[in-house]
Order: structure tokens, then sequence, then C-alpha cells
């Protein structure tokens, strides 16, 4: 606690800021404990990119934990505020009087919707969000829309408040920056604990393992998922690829064990944009974008392949993009099925095109069996899930291997 | 080269027609020092990174320059010159902007109508422009509740919507982003895209679409058009008449009818396919993006990048706007 005393009399706001006081002594007694640990851990985080991810993750998770724990909505409507700001948070009923919606037949199924529910889960309450607050909702047309306010249950917001908590987070470690270096104890207790938490911190990512490294997977196309597959041969083919399309393949073949001066290669060989261009030119100009998928360039980072959703938004997913008739022709046509002499019958295509429209995951969870005679346990949601498996189905990762990655699917 | 006849018709054009004020109905002047600025002079090399002290400093450029092409980009913190290029400047803030061009239809408008090749556009093939004018502006105004809408003709193929509220013009990538993927119906890329599922398509966006799509088609399709979606000669027949019947506008009946009969040969997506707004992301998105200065000529048509009215909008025809070049350059 004597740390407690050294620390700047306004030390940037921690997690529990956000929450109401309480008139447990006790509890109180725990929230100064944390809020000292979790100041702590910001300079920690501050000296540290890596640490600094997993505290976000972390603090994030946990930030989420706390707001489904608030039972009281006023409080709920407090966290809004606070993240969202007061002129961007407004009352269901204060909207509906202010625009005068009281006719809106499209606002009185939306409130009859949530109050006709059981007491059980009362504590559903329509909030609006101006739409500048809320984009991922924007883009998926979550809510309700109108005059620029997002209008939905207070739970459809909870990933854009905890993303709007992460960042406000990732200001705080910033600003935190600036008081490193300026008191020794500080900065003495701060070494001890990033030695600690260094050793114990585990960035979480599903599906970042590098265990296909050295495989030379990409010339076994027999384990891509569909989605890489198509852009795959239609890079073959046409030796053209959009953006983002590059971007996703790029990212795929980085993890299946591509190294970059493979990849630099493989765009370099395979691109017609590059008629009378140098190797050496090549690389200098669009061998950025490359590198940049390794961490080379730009913000550093090891970027890891979109999982399925979001991939559906910005990316490309067969199940989502193709016109119906023309993802029946792939579903029937493609190096998968080709190369295995698989002809899936009429029913199977049916049923996946008819689920194509409503769940993406879902078509493509039951397309593996199609391809491999195998079903699975689990939906597809991540490209690599889909690899993972096709490749142990094919044999072309070891037991063992393939073995530990089921285990960290189950306990993921 | 560029002909010296070409050359007095761009100076005649900016000393004499071209008008602030229009520009300020889409522009806000305040700060106009720090607004980025970009020119296609006669030589043909293309220069950004200009800014002017007034709006009349631009137009005097204009004048003495005699630009073919002539762009606006964004608001900086200072004034964007050579010395101290956009990407060492803060950006402060950029309209919220649409482009809606007809390339972009270019694999769905062969249905539509006998334009050949891609220079060329007919009061037809205009429609599908028309529709996603109309579209658009009704959700940026009753979904996003922006009001300052204006749209303009490019001065080509298609038109460019500014967006002047405040809310707009501060809104970064992600959330201009967000605006596209909502106003976005189709998925995937041009010969390939499929219609979203209706179910994604919320409450009264769904409709808007809908409806406006099924009535733009129904006014503008030919007996041919009809059949080639599978409709009987005489159903197709039954369907011109009753809308000359009714003068051309579509009543309930007619579209519920209409829709009964799509939905039986399975082309309700097809049509949707055809007609849905196409926006062209990058220019929306891309904050740092130049835009055709409003007002200022089309060095390839000699047409003017002019302000439609709103009541202008649906009665407005490409081709039947001058040029102000004495004969038009070829494929320049």
């Amino acid at each position: 606690m004597k740390l407690l005393e050294e620390l700047p009399q306004d030390p940037s706001r921690v997690i529990r800021d956000y929450f109401p006081i309480t008139e447990d002594r006790q509890l109180d007694r725990i929230y100064s404990e944390y809020r000292l640990g979790a100041y702590l851990l910001r300079l920690v985080a501050a000296t540290n990119r890596r640490l600094e991810a997993w505290l976000i993750e972390l603090e994030g998770d946990l930030f989420e934990r706390l707001y489904d724990d608030r039972a009281n909505p006023d409080e709920k409507k407090t966290i809004f505020q606070e993240l969202f700001g007061k002129e961007n948070v407004m009352e269901y009923e204060v909207f509906k009087y202010k625009n005068d919606e009281k006719d809106n037949q499209n606002l009185a199924a939306l409130y009859q919707e949530y109050h006709s529910r059981p007491r059980s889960t009362t504590q559903n309450f329509l909030i609006c969000v101006f739409f500048t607050q809320v984009p991922p909702m924007i883009s998926k047309r979550k809510g309700y829309l109108r005059k620029g306010w997002v209008i939905a249950n207070h739970k459809e917001f909870i990933g854009s408040l905890k993303k709007a908590f992460e960042k406000k987070l990732q200001i705080e470690i910033e600003n935190a920056r600036d008081l490193l270096g300026t008191r020794e104890t500080i900065d003495i207790a701060v070494k001890e604990i990033e030695q600690y938490v260094a050793k114990h911190a585990q960035i979480r990512s599903r599906f970042s393992e590098t265990d296909f490294e050295g495989k030379d997977l990409q010339s076994h196309p027999e384990i891509f998922p569909p989605c890489m597959i198509y852009l795959f041969s239609e890079f073959e083919k046409t030796g053209r690829l959009i953006h983002a399309y590059r971007l996703q393949l790029g990212f795929f073949l980085k993890k299946i064990g591509m190294t970059v001066d493979e990849q630099l290669h493989y765009w370099f060989e395979k691109s017609v944009d590059n008629v009378g261009v140098r190797f050496e030119e090549f690389i200098r100009t669009s061998g950025y974008q490359i590198r940049h998928l390794y961490g080379l360039e730009g913000g550093k980072k090891d970027y890891n392949i979109p999982k399925c959703s979001t991939i559906a938004t910005s990316y490309f997913c067969p199940f989502v993009h193709l016109a119906p008739n023309i993802l029946g022709e792939f579903l029937t046509q493609n190096h998968l099925v080709k190369r295995k002499s698989i002809v899936p019958s009429q029913k199977q295509l049916e049923r996946m095109i008819s689920l194509s429209s409503s769940n993406p995951t879902l078509a493509c969870s039951q397309y593996f069996p199609v391809v491999y005679g195998r079903s699975l346990y689990r939906n597809i949601a991540h490209p690599m899930q889909w690899t993972r498996y096709a490749s142990k189905v094919e044999g072309l990762l070891e037991e063992k291997s393939s073995k530990l990655a089921e285990k960290k699917d189950k306990e993921d | 080269m560029l002909s010296k006849g070409i050359k007095t018709a761009i100076r005649d054009y900016y000393t004499t027609n071209f008008n602030l004020k229009e520009l300020e109905q889409v522009i806000s002047f305040e700060h106009f020092e720090n607004r980025e600025f970009g020119f296609v002079p006669p030589s043909g090399r293309f220069f950004r990174n200009l800014s002017f002290e007034s709006p009349n400093a631009l137009k005097d450029y204009l004048a003495d320059r005699t630009p073919l092409h002539a762009y606006i980009g964004a608001l900086y913190d200072a004034p964007p010159s050579r010395e101290h290029p956009i990407h060492t400047l803060e950006w402060k803030g950029h309209e919220l902007v649409f482009d809606i061009d007809l390339n972009e239809y270019d694999s769905v408008r062969s249905h539509i109508c006998d334009c050949q090749g891609a220079n060329q556009v007919c009061i037809r093939c205009w429609q599908l422009v028309v529709l996603a004018i109309s579209i658009i502006d009704e959700t940026l105004r009753e979904d996003f509740g922006l009001s300052k809408i204006t749209w303009l003709f490019s001065g080509r193929r298609g038109v460019h919507g500014w967006v002047q509220d405040s809310v707009g013009f501060e809104l970064g990538q992600g959330q201009r982003m967000s605006i596209i993927n909502y106003l976005t119906v189709l998925l995937g890329e041009n010969e390939t895209a499929r219609v979203q599922d209706r179910d994604s398509l919320k409450y009264e966006f769904r409709k808007r679409v809908e409806h406006g799509v099924f009535d733009f088609f129904l006014k503008n399709a030919r007996k041919k058009d009809l059949m080639s979606l599978g409709f009987s000669s005489s159903l197709a027949s039954n369907f011109q008449k009753q809308i000359e019947q009714q003068d051309g506008k579509i009543d309930q009946n007619l579209s519920m009818r209409f829709n009964k009969s799509l939905a039986k040969i399975n082309k309700y997506d097809e049509i949707l396919r055809r007609w849905v707004p196409r926006i062209d992301h990058k220019v929306s998105i891309d904050l740092r993006r130049l835009l055709r200065l409003p007002g200022s000529i089309h060095g390839k048509t000699g047409k003017s990048a002019q302000i439609l009215k709103p009541n202008e909008i649906f009665s407005f025809n490409p081709e039947n706007v001058s040029s102000i070049f004495p004969s038009v350059p070829e494929n320049e």
C-alpha cells in the first residue's frame, strides 16, 4: 500500500472506475488493492508491447464479465455513457419522444419483443447509441437504425462496449509511458512484475500455432478450406486477385508454413501484372505487402488469418459471396472433389446452398464430410480448423501434433 | 497535344460560368486554405498537394492554367504544398462522399440496355444510377439522420454524392466502411456476386431496396426483358399493358402480382442482383482521396460536374448535357 502513496495523485483510470463505488468496506479494500495492481500492470504493459496486447485482451474479457454481473440497468447505462460519451447515448423513451416516433411500427415491435420475455431475463432494456460509436453493428445491420441512432437491447452492444473499453485502456497505457523513469521505487516494482508476468502471460490465439512449419503444405491443396481453394485456383487461373483476397490467401500461405521468401517468389511468378518487372523491383514495390504479412513492415504485428465471421464480411467466403448457381458449380467442380473423384449428391448440394445464405459456416462444415468422408465434432469457425482436420485425415500431420492440436481446441 | 479551341473553351468556362456559390453548396469554405487540390494540366501530368488561400484564388488558377481535370481532397491542419505534402500533415476531415459509376454495372448492363462498350451511356442504363441515388439518399436521411446531401453529375458516366453534415466530415475509415457495408446489398465481385440473405437486410432498408428495385424494373422493362426472365409471352404482354394503362405508375396490386410471378420462376434475387446500388467503396473509404471538383470540367467529355437539383434527378439525362469542347477529344 505504501507504493500506492507513491503513485501520482490522479493516476490514470482503472477498470474499477467504470463501476459505481460500493459501501462494503471489505470490498472497497479489495478494490483499492486491485486499483494498485491494475495501475502497475498498465505501467508494465507500457514497457513491453507483447504484454500490452496480453493486458488489453485480459482486461477486455474481465470488463465483459463485470458488465454482465451488474444487475442494475442504471449502472449499465452509466457504463454506456462513460465509454461512448454522454452525447452519444440516449434512453429509448427519450429517443422516442424527442423524435416523435410514436407511430413507428418497427420501434413498437422492437419494444414488444424485449419486454414480452420471461421475468428471469428482465435485465433486458433497449438503449440508443449514435451510429458513429458502433461501426461493427452498422456493418452487420444489428439493431434498428433510425435517424442516426442504433436502437437495440443493451446486450447487443457488448462487443462494441468491450472494444471501446480496450481502446480507452490502450490510451491509458500510452499515457502511463510518460510516468516510467520518474520514480525509482515504481520502476523497480515494474521491472520485477514484468519479469514475472512475461514468464506466465500467454496471449491466447487459438489458431496461431505454427505446427505446419516446414511441412510444405502449399503443394497439398487438398487440405485447403473451400475459401482458400477458390482463391488459390482463381489466382492460378487468372494471375490476379483483388487486395483483400490477396491478403486472405497470403495470411493462409504464411500459416501453412510458407516462408517470406517463398511467398515473394510465389506472387512474383504467378502474378500477371509483373510483365517486364524485375524480381528486385517487385520486392521493393509489391514485396512491401508480403513482408507486412510476416510482421516485417508497418505495425510489425504477427497477423493471423481472419476467422470465418470476419471473412464473411470483409474477405471472401464462397458460401457467402458466390451466387447460388456458381456456388453449386464450385462445390462440384473444385480441386478438392475432382482430385478425389467425389460427386456430391443433389440433396447435399441443395442443403448446402440453402444453408449458405443463413448460416455459411454450417454449410462449410457440412461440406467437410462430403469431401473427406469424416464428420466434424465442432463446426468450422476458422480456415485453419479445416486445414488441421483435413491434414489429419490426409495423413499430412503427425498423429502426435494433431492430437495436441485437438486437445488445444477442446480446451479453448 | 490539346487543341487551342479546347483550351479557350476551358478558359471561357472558368472565367464566366464557374460559380463559387455552387461550390459552397457542396463544401464548406471554412479553413479553405488547408484544403488539398489536385489538377491534370493540358500537359497530362497529375499534380496534387496544392492549396489556395481563398476560393477566388482557386477560380483564378483554373482560368489561368485551364486544367483538363480538377480535383478536391481533404482538409489538413496546415496548407498542403510541395514542401509540406499531405502525408506530413494531420488529417482534419473530409466530407462523406459516394461515387456511383456505370462501370460498376458493366457485368449486368447488357440485361438493361443495348449499350455497347464501356464508354457508352443511355437513358435506360442511367436509370441504374438514378435508382442508386434514390435508395442511398433516402437511407442516409432516414436511417443515418444526415440531411445536407448533394448529388452531382460526375461529367461522364456517374454521379458523386457529397454529405456536408459535420458528423460525416469527421468520420474515420472504419466508420465510413460501416456505412458502405450497411448500404451494400451485393456480396462478392461483379460476375459472381450474390444478393445478401433477405433476413440480414433489416426492417425499412429491405423494404426500401426491394420496393425501389421492383418499381424501377417494372417501369423500365421491355417485353423482351420480361420474357428473358422466363415469363410467357402473354404474361409479359399483360404486365406491359397494365403499366401502360396506369401511365407508368406501379400500384400495390401490380407490384404484388409481379413479385409473386417472380418468386414462382425463382428470379427474385436475379432482379435484385442486376439493379441494387453498386457503390465504388474505395472512394468513400479513402480519407485522402481526391474527387472531381464540383462545377469543374471533365477533360474527356467537356461536360461540367454540375449539381443535380432534387427535382431534376429523376428526369436528368447525361446525354443531354452539352460539352463545352468544340469537338470531344478521342479517347484521351
